[in-house]
């Protein structure tokens, strides 16, 4: 038998190689273009298990970040690459969703290549992207005290993720029963994609003055919120297979010692290869004050990195936001002694003039992409995405 | 150092003979020497064509032993890769692909495979087709329906 006759889809090679070792290296746009190019292959690309495939040998790679933020009526996007110093930017059009240029559509969160927003007339959607599908969801309920939907709207607290048990995604909003006064019990609507209806699972007690349309963040299975910005002890946890909450404290640090004399400390949720990670930082008085610190989930918080005036590049100052990084951490119990040193690069906004950069940890070099968010305290809130062909199809 | 030497026979017969550190890079070799009682001619590679065998032992015998501790042995390793790639046409590089895949060499696989997806990235519908040898099976209101659906992908 020579090689080359073993033809099923066309290709020299036979589809389970094709798919596995060629398809799943191409990017999403091009997969999409040549679902024409015959019947075999629109079948290949578009089933189930090829996307999953495809999203794990990206999400494996982590060479690409997809960013995307909302400025005037439009979507930007841009596309770094850790290989690449050169920037895409692009527009994307929401097109099935109707919403006026202000407010802009809500980003509730993202996970497997998918976001899930809600536009400015509460129409609530899950969007890929890469593929530019877009399916809407429910309205979500809200709870009336008071009758005032848009004040009940801002004091929300989201969630998206996918429940690897069930294989399917989750929406969580956590209300305010008492919207005017923002205080004591808050309700949990969980609405899952599947079915696309809303439950009304708990009742929790929270000091929600800071639910202010807070997305939690989606990593392994659990979403993370910070709903105490001025005394920030710990996190909530939502288990999304589970539904139920949890706390998880922030490293004894942040709540113990006292180095900044009273000042103000900004905390922020974020991930960082994969984990969770949390983001210290002093609220800035003037540029020449700088405190920034990294810590990273493990088996416990651990301490990454610290930046402060001293190390200070023209990029950090005065305040940073941190969009994502390139690359894996490593898990310490992985006994892989002829691993490749990763390359691990985190990749930040700078919340006034909009510069984005990257930081190495281990080099401590910056590399400056040479590109801006316009005005970056109005595009936020940032999303960043990892592009795949999943489908919002039932 | 012992520097055993182990056969390879290609499907038309043709022995190539090798460090078996070069061998043994390949996960169905080292199996096959492991388990089998050697050929007298040496171990019997049936889908792998001499013309194909011959390459993929030039890309073992590169990369056995050649651990680079520095950056500027890793970028040699890599302009070497790069050269490799470059004289093959589009028909050896697939071959070369199922070889790598019937017998186990990760790297090889995935530089070839990374080449033809490189390829392929920017490529037309009708490149494609052209590339592989595909026959269009849509009819043309299909073709134009699957087109539409996803024009922006062909901006």
């Amino acid at each position: 038998m020579s090689c080359s006759e073993v033809q099923q889809c066309g290709s020299p090679l036979p589809d389970d190689v094709f798919a596995r070792e060629i398809l799943v290296r191409l990017p999403v746009k091009s997969l999409v273009r040549f679902k024409s190019v015959c019947k075999a292959w629109r079948a290949m690309i578009t089933d189930h298990d090829f996307t999953e495939m495809h999203l794990h040998h990206q999400l494996q790679l982590n060479q690409q970040l997809n960013i995307l933020f909302t400025y005037s009526d439009k979507i930007h996007r841009m596309v770094i690459k850790s290989t690449d110093s050169t920037v895409q930017c692009d527009d994307i059009a929401l097109k099935e969703l109707e919403h006026s240029n202000y407010p802009y559509p809500r980003f509730w969160g993202y996970c497997n290549g998918l976001v899930c927003l809600e536009t400015d007339t509460f129409e609530l959607a899950l969007w890929n992207p890469g593929t530019q599908f877009c399916r809407r969801l429910r309205y979500r309920p809200i709870y009336y005290h008071n009758f005032d939907s848009i004040s009940s709207a801002f004091a929300t607290a989201y969630g998206f993720g996918y429940d690897g048990q069930i294989k399917d995604y989750k929406m969580v909003a956590i209300n305010p029963v008492d919207v005017v006064n923002l205080r004591g019990h808050c309700v949990v609507d969980v609405l899952t994609l599947g079915d696309n209806s809303w439950r009304r699972i708990a009742f929790i007690n929270l000091s929600s003055s800071s639910l202010q349309y807070q997305s939690g963040k989606f990593i392994k299975g659990i979403i993370y919120w910070n709903l105490n910005i001025l005394q920030p002890e710990k996190l909530i946890c939502f288990d999304i297979h589970y539904e139920v909450f949890n706390e998880l404290r922030l490293p004894n640090v942040f709540y113990t010692e006292n180095i900044f004399n009273g000042r103000r400390c900004k905390i922020e949720i974020s991930e960082l290869g994969g984990r969770l990670a949390v983001v210290r930082e002093l609220q800035p008085s003037s540029s020449y004050d700088f405190f920034h610190e990294v810590w990273v989930m493990k088996e416990d918080w651990v301490k990454m990195y610290s930046i402060d005036e001293s190390q200070n590049s023209y990029l950090w100052s005065p305040s940073v936001s941190l969009i994502g990084s390139f690359g894996i951490i490593e898990d310490k119990k992985k006994k892989k002694k002829k691993k490749k040193k990763n390359h691990f690069e985190i990749v930040y906004m700078n919340n006034r003039y909009g510069e984005l950069f990257s930081y190495n940890p281990s080099t401590e070099a910056f590399r400056d992409f040479n590109v801006r968010v316009e005005e970056p305290a109005r595009s936020k809130p940032v999303l960043v995405y990892v592009e795949s062909l999943v489908s919002l199809d039932q | 150092m012992s520097t055993k030497k182990i056969t390879l026979l290609s499907s038309d017969r043709e022995q190539f003979i090798v460090d078996e550190a070069v061998a043994i890079q390949s996960q169905t070799i080292k199996n096959l020497i492991e388990d089998t009682v050697p050929d007298e001619d040496g171990i019997p590679l049936p889908v792998v064509h001499s013309r194909i065998l011959a390459k993929v032992t030039e890309y073992l015998t590169k990369h056995a032993n050649y651990k680079p501790h520095n950056d500027a042995a890793k970028e040699e390793l890599k302009n070497w890769d790069v050269k490799f790639l470059g004289k093959l046409d589009n028909n050896t590089l697939f071959d070369l692909i199922l070889a790598a895949n019937y017998l186990d060499i990760k790297g090889l696989l995935d530089l070839t495979c990374q080449a033809v997806a490189d390829l392929m990235k920017g490529m037309s519908v009708e490149e494609v087709r052209k590339l592989f040898n595909i026959e269009n099976d849509f009819t043309p209101e299909e073709e134009e329906a699957v087109r539409k659906e996803n024009q922006w992908a062909f901006d």
